[in-house]
Parts: structure tokens; C-alpha cells; sequence
């Protein structure tokens, strides 16, 4: 693909094509596989499987390719015009229009009526007006014929976009065939439930989630009749009203599901891909999609990835190689994708700009290079109130970001700390190399007397709703720690609690947050990150109570820690308090 | 020491052998017209039940006159064979296109070019 720069340049402009990004991954999954288990191999083998198809484009639609080749190419080459596959010679000698326009012009002439770019005439969902910027934005994606990247930031209504997105395509291409996606099966989930909410009885019938739903409460009660398990019952019992014993002996003889932990049976795989090929709007994860295609499937018209810059490049690039039209949503200023100590492991064993590259995965890069018609940002936030959302929009969205509201029904709005003095109390007290043991015991300490007092606020106040609590800290072992000592207690009567770590919280909301810090000696690496601290602060509706030793936060002169320590201290905590 | 081979056969067309086991059964029990299959036959998708039928009229194991489909008695060799293992006394060099057919019709086949074009022959020394 084009010239190849040799790597003499400092770290920061070592040159890299969207091929060679493919090639630092399908390095880093075969490092993988070395020490893969039985239940890994087969979902790398997979991903490497997906990768070398895109490379050789023997994916759904070859645009796609020049796209990402272009787009991500061409900030990173200098003369960075060429937007030619490997043996296709289509560079400025001999052929002068070889801009990206030209090609796609050539290929809507080509495809006619078959092109994906639809202009919708009015809003369908009653929460859009015609002139809304969200509405204008979801035109402009739904006017693209092969790709187009929605960022989402925090609480702007990604879901009710893609519901929108999907409503509109059915509307205008009344046989397409539509794939939700996401690394995550609750992303997916939450989608699927909207717009079985929103959707006509007609579409519900063509909805169908693969495998089935990790989440248990729905928005709509007929969501949960989409789950694929529930289908395919359906139509057994079916089979089975019209002929019994065919049915039986078609029962007998075809590989059935095996069945789970829980005592569940799953699905074959056969029987997926007739269920797919009977439903028009499929719900599955990245990695699952596989299940769904073999040699014989009709692909989909658009696949639509949510929180597609939590997915690493091959789980997006699954989705993007089944589907005709691909619209990616997600948020570069929020958490990158997430790997497992092994997989931390393998990538150490790479260049550390490979490394690099793949950790922080190419979607910022990608929605940077993309022209304007193929990109745009959600621009009001429908979540946080005034001074948490402008904290956010100042912080991480160049100050962009619009609030909707501005009042909530309680009293607990407050946006600042409950700080500490360590007085010789570390965390972690290990140095060194040393395992450190990141608990901070005081800090729960304060959590949980913050938390009998709001609990005994509201009560006071004969509060008829529960507040939901999200208890959120970096460290998996102050989360297990939270979690343990909040078993102790009953706060259920006001407060649906949750506890979890940063990264595993985004996509999720609560009316108050508490952030645990926990450190409060040594370095901050996992606070320097502004990704996870506005994941952390943004996931709040109503109210953000930091925890930790401001003193040390401010010692440590990032900007964000700095912004967020200037902060009001609502308590400072001795040790005798809590 | 005589030589031996293991002869064992797959499904040549992975992706829809389930469907033309389960087309083969209905029609075998008389749900034969497209309304008779689609109905009996749910749990399959419309396009897989075409590809099916289509694989079948191609091998010669079915046949539409006016609408109504009939299965080649054939059929029932080849769901034998897509389970067994066959063990017998040949090379791999001997276990030909041609010496396989003739195994084929020997198990009573009337169209082992069918047999063969729905399954792929496998075979190893034994």
C-alpha cells in the first residue's frame, strides 16, 4: 500500500497506513494466540480471520476500504492523494480525478437504485423537531452512502439517534436489512429496547437479539420477545403445530444447542443464521456476528456500531465488513478500549508505537481525517446539570457542548468534595515494585457516612423516588472493597446503589456520583488519563462528590486534577469523623 | 500387509445441510408444494429452503413436476453415508472418482454423481 517509510522518525511521526495498522494487529492477535486458552482461540482466530478479509477486501463493500485507507492515510502521508487499493493504479498520472468524490460519484452511478444515501422529510420520533442540530446531524448520516461517524459525548442521546437512523432507513427502504452492534451485549441491549419502545408492531416481529438479553429490565414489555432463544421456540412450537412428527424427528436428528451454566439451551448456529435471515433488525456484539454469517448470507444494508471507540478495531471492523453503509457512534473523549492483563502482556512484546496505536485503537484519528459530511457531533447534553455539564463541555468538548436541563426534584446537587488529610495514612503503602494493594479504607469510610446521611435526608424529606448511587472508583480493589462493606448495609428503601470501576461504568448513568480516588501518594497514571475522568464525572445526572486527598491531586498539576481541585471542599474529613 | 483406507464422507455444502436434511424429511412426508414446506418447515428460513431444493434438483435427489417436489430414494444413502466411516482394502491411489462410484452404486445407489455432489469424500490410510 503505497510507499513504505522507513522507521527512522522520532516516536510522534513514524509514518502509518490503515494496511500497516491491520498488520500491527494481526501481530499482536498472533502473539496472542501463543498462549491462548480453549474459550480465546476461537474469537482470535476469528478476529484474525475478519482482518485478513478486510485487508484483501473480500469485505461487503470495497468503499469502505478506500475510505479508511484514505481518510486515515492521508493527514499521515505527505503527499497523501492516492487513494488506490494494492494493484489498482489509480494515482494522479493516470487518472486526474482521483479524489475521494470522484470515486464515489462513479460508484452511485454504478449502483443506482441501490445507494444508501436517503433524505428523510421529517422527524419520526416525537423527542426531534425538523430543525433540531441532532435531527440535522441524523440527516446528514442518513444522507451518506457508505460511512459516516456520529460522535456521541456523554448523555446526548445516542440511542435515540440510532433509533431515529433505524426508523428513518426502514421508512425509506422498507426491505433493508439493519445490524446493531457494539463490543458490549448491554450497549446493544439498551438500543434494541428503544426502539422496541418506539417501533411499530410490524417492526418489533423483524427485531431479533442474538443471543439473547444480558439486561433484565426493559423500557418496553415486548422487548424482551426479540431474544433469539425465544424466537426460535416460538417456531419450533410452530413446526410442531403443523407437523408433529416431522418436527420430532427434525428435533432428533439436527445438532441442537448445547447447554449453558445455568441450564439454559443456547442456539446452533444453523439455526441463528435462519433466524437471522427471517428478522430485518438484528441485535448482536462485534464478536458475535460471526455466528450469524457463512457462505450463503445475505449481508446488511447498514450496521450501525455503538460505542464503537470502546471496540478495538477488529470488533468495529466485523461489523463494518457485513454491512453495505456503516454509521459508527461513539466517543474518542471517552474511555479507548479495555485489555486484560494477558492481552497487556503481548502488547509490551510490540514496538511502542504499535503498542500505542492499538491501545488508543484509530477512531480519533479517523473522525479527525473525515470530511464534514461524513462526521458531526451530538451537541446538547440531556444528563448532567449546568455545573457538571459545563465542567465536561469545558474540559473535554473545547467548551461545545450545550445543557438541556437545569433543575432536579431533591436537594442533593452539589458538585465538589469530601477531601481528607492523610496525616501518614498511604495509599498504597507499598513502593517500589512491590504489589500494591489500592484500598482506601478511610475513603469508603466517608462514602458510606455520606451515604446514611443522604439516606436519612430523603426520608426525612418523605422522598417518593429512589436515587440512584453509582460508587465509582479506578481500582478494582477499592470496588471489591465498596461492594463488601456496602453488603453491611440497607440503603434499598431510598437508594438503588451500584458500585464498579471507571471504565467498566461508561455507558451508564446515576442521580449522584461518588469518585474514590484512592491513591494518595505516588503517581496518578490512571487519573492523567482526562478520558476516564470524564467518563467518571459525566456519568452523574444530578450530583459528583470526589473523594480522595485534594492536597495530593493538586500535587499532581494536570490540568483536569487542577480544574477539578478548585473544586468547593463540602467536608474535609479528620479520621475521627467517619 | 494389505492395504487399507478409511472412506468417510461431509457435506460439501456446509452452510445448508441442515436444510436439505430437513427438506428432504418433509417432502419424504408429503409436505411437497412450496406452502406445504413453508409451513412444516418454519424454523427455516425461505432462501435456505430454496437453496436447498436448488441443491438437490442440481445432484439429481429431487424433482418438481408442476409444483409438487419428490425425493430420490438415493437420499437415504446419503444420509447414511455423511455419518459412516467406510474401512476397506484399497490405497488412497485406488480409491478414485471411479472406484468410489462403483462403491457407491454397490451400496445401491442409482446415482452416485448425486451422492457425490452433495458430499465430499474424505479419505486417509487407515
Amino acid at each position: 500500500m503505497g510507499e513504505r517509510h522507513p522507521n527512522l522518525h522520532p516516536e510522534s511521526e513514524v509514518v502509518i497506513d490503515f494496511v500497516e495498522h491491520i498488520d500491527h494487529w494481526l501481530e499482536y492477535l498472533s502473539e496472542l494466540m501463543r498462549n491462548a486458552d480453549k474459550e480465546t482461540m476461537p474469537k482470535l482466530k476469528r478476529q484474525i480471520r475478519y482482518l485478513l478479509a478486510f485487508r484483501t477486501g473480500a469485505n461487503y463493500n470495497i468503499n469502505h476500504n478506500r475510505l479508511l485507507q484514505y481518510y486515515y492515510s492521508n493527514l499521515a502521508k505527505k503527499n497523501g492523494n492516492d487513494i488506490s487499493l494494492p494493484g489498482e493504479r489509480l494515482n494522479t498520472e493516470e487518472r486526474p480525478t482521483n479524489k475521494v468524490k470522484a470515486f464515489m460519484d462513479e460508484f452511485k452511478a454504478r449502483e443506482g437504485g441501490t445507494s444508501m444515501a436517503i433524505k428523510p422529510l421529517a422527524p419520526i420520533q416525537s423527542s426531534y423537531k425538523a430543525g433540531d442540530p441532532a435531527f440535522k446531524l441524523i440527516s446528514k448520516a442518513l444522507a451518506t452512502e457508505d460511512l459516516f461517524f456520529m460522535q456521541g459525548p456523554p448523555g446526548t442521546g445516542k440511542t435515540t439517534a440510532i433509533v431515529e437512523i433505524i426508523l428513518q432507513t426502514i421508512k425509506a427502504k422498507p426491505g433493508a436489512r439493519i445490524l446493531i452492534s457494539s463490543e458490549t451485549h448491554v450497549a446493544v441491549d439498551n438500543a434494541f429496547d428503544r426502539l422496541a419502545e418506539q417501533g411499530s408492531p410490524e417492526l418489533l416481529d423483524s427485531m431479533l437479539r442474538y443471543p439473547q438479553f444480558s439486561i433484565t429490565e426493559f423500557e418496553s414489555p415486548n422487548t424482551s420477545q426479540t431474544d433469539a432463544l425465544s424466537r426460535a421456540d416460538a417456531l419450533w412450537h410452530k413446526a410442531h403445530s403443523v407437523a408433529p412428527e416431522l418436527t420430532m424427528n427434525l428435533w432428533e436428528t439436527l445438532e441442537q444447542g448445547k447447554t449453558n451454566d445455568s441450564g439454559k439451551m443456547g442456539l446452533p448456529r444453523w439455526q441463528a443464521r435462519n433466524l437471522a435471515e427471517m428478522h430485518q433488525v438484528i441485535g448482536v456484539t462485534c464478536n458475535q456476528i460471526d455466528h450469524l454469517v457463512d457462505d450463503e448470507t445475505e449481508m446488511f444494508d447498514l450496521a450501525i456500531v455503538d460505542e464503537c471507540s470502546k471496540a478495538t478495531m477488529p470488533e468495529w471492523l466485523m461489523a463494518m465488513s457485513v454491512a453495505k453503509k456503516c454509521i459508527l457512534v461513539g466517543d474518542h473523549k471517552q474511555l479507548p478500549p479495555t485489555f486484560c492483563s494477558e492481552e497487556a502482556e503481548a502488547l509490551t512484546k510490540m514496538d511502542e508505537h504499535k503498542e500505542r496505536l492499538i491501545r488508543n485503537g484509530v477512531i480519533e484519528r479517523l473522525f479527525e481525517n473525515l470530511p464534514m459530511n461524513m462526521k458531526g457531533t451530538l451537541g446538547k447534553q440531556f444528563r448532567m446539570l449546568p455545573d457538571i455539564g459545563q465542567f465536561i463541555s469545558h474540559h473535554f468538548y473545547k467548551g461545545e457542548l450545550q445543557h438541556h436541563r437545569t433543575t432536579t426534584d431533591h436537594e442533593f446537587q452539589d458538585f465538589g468534595w469530601f477531601t481528607y488529610k492523610s496525616n501518614g495514612y498511604r495509599v498504597p503503602v507499598q513502593q517500589g515494585n512491590e504489589k500494591k494493594v489500592l484500598v482506601n479504607e478511610f475513603e469508603i469510610r466517608i462514602i458510606m457516612a455520606r451515604l446514611d446521611e443522604i439516606f436519612e435526608r430523603l426520608k426525612r424529606a418523605g422522598a417518593t423516588k429512589k436515587l440512584s448511587v453509582a460508587l465509582i472508583t479506578p481500582y478494582r480493589a477499592q470496588c471489591k472493597a465498596l461492594r463488601d462493606t456496602l453488603s453491611h448495609h440497607d440503603f434499598s428503601e431510598m437508594l438503588a446503589v451500584e458500585v464498579d470501576t471507571v471504565d467498566a461504568f461508561q455507558g451508564r448513568q446515576a442521580d449522584i456520583v461518588f469518585f474514590s480516588f484512592v491513591r494518595n501518594t505516588g503517581p496518578a497514571t490512571f487519573y492523567a488519563d482526562d478520558r476516564r475522568m470524564n467518563v467518571a464525572i459525566s456519568r452523574a445526572r444530578d450530583a459528583v462528590y470526589l473523594v480522595g486527598d485534594i492536597e495530593y491531586i493538586r500535587s499532581k498539576r494536570l490540568p483536569v486534577l487542577d480544574a477539578l481541585a478548585s473544586l468547593p471542599i463540602l467536608i474535609k474529613h479528620r479520621k475521627e469523623d467517619v | 500387509m494389505q492395504p487399507q483406507i478409511e472412506l468417510s464422507f461431509v457435506w460439501r455444502r456446509h452452510s445448508i445441510k441442515e436444510s436439505i436434511i430437513a427438506v428432504t424429511k418433509a417432502v419424504g412426508a408429503g409436505f411437497n408444494t412450496k406452502e406445504k414446506l413453508t409451513a412444516s418447515l418454519p424454523q427455516f428460513s425461505i432462501y435456505r429452503i430454496a437453496l436447498a431444493i436448488d441443491a438437490l434438483i442440481t445432484a439429481g435427489m429431487a424433482e418438481n413436476n408442476l409444483g409438487v417436489l419428490s425425493i430420490h430414494p438415493d437420499m437415504d444413502i446419503v444420509f447414511v453415508l455423511a455419518v459412516s466411516k467406510l474401512v476397506l482394502p484399497l490405497t488412497v491411489d485406488e480409491a478414485d472418482v471411479f472406484m468410489r462410484r462403483v462403491i457407491i452404486n454397490k451400496l445401491g445407489s442409482k446415482n452416485p454423481g448425486g451422492v457425490e455432489s452433495l458430499l465430499h469424500a474424505k479419505i486417509m490410510e487407515a
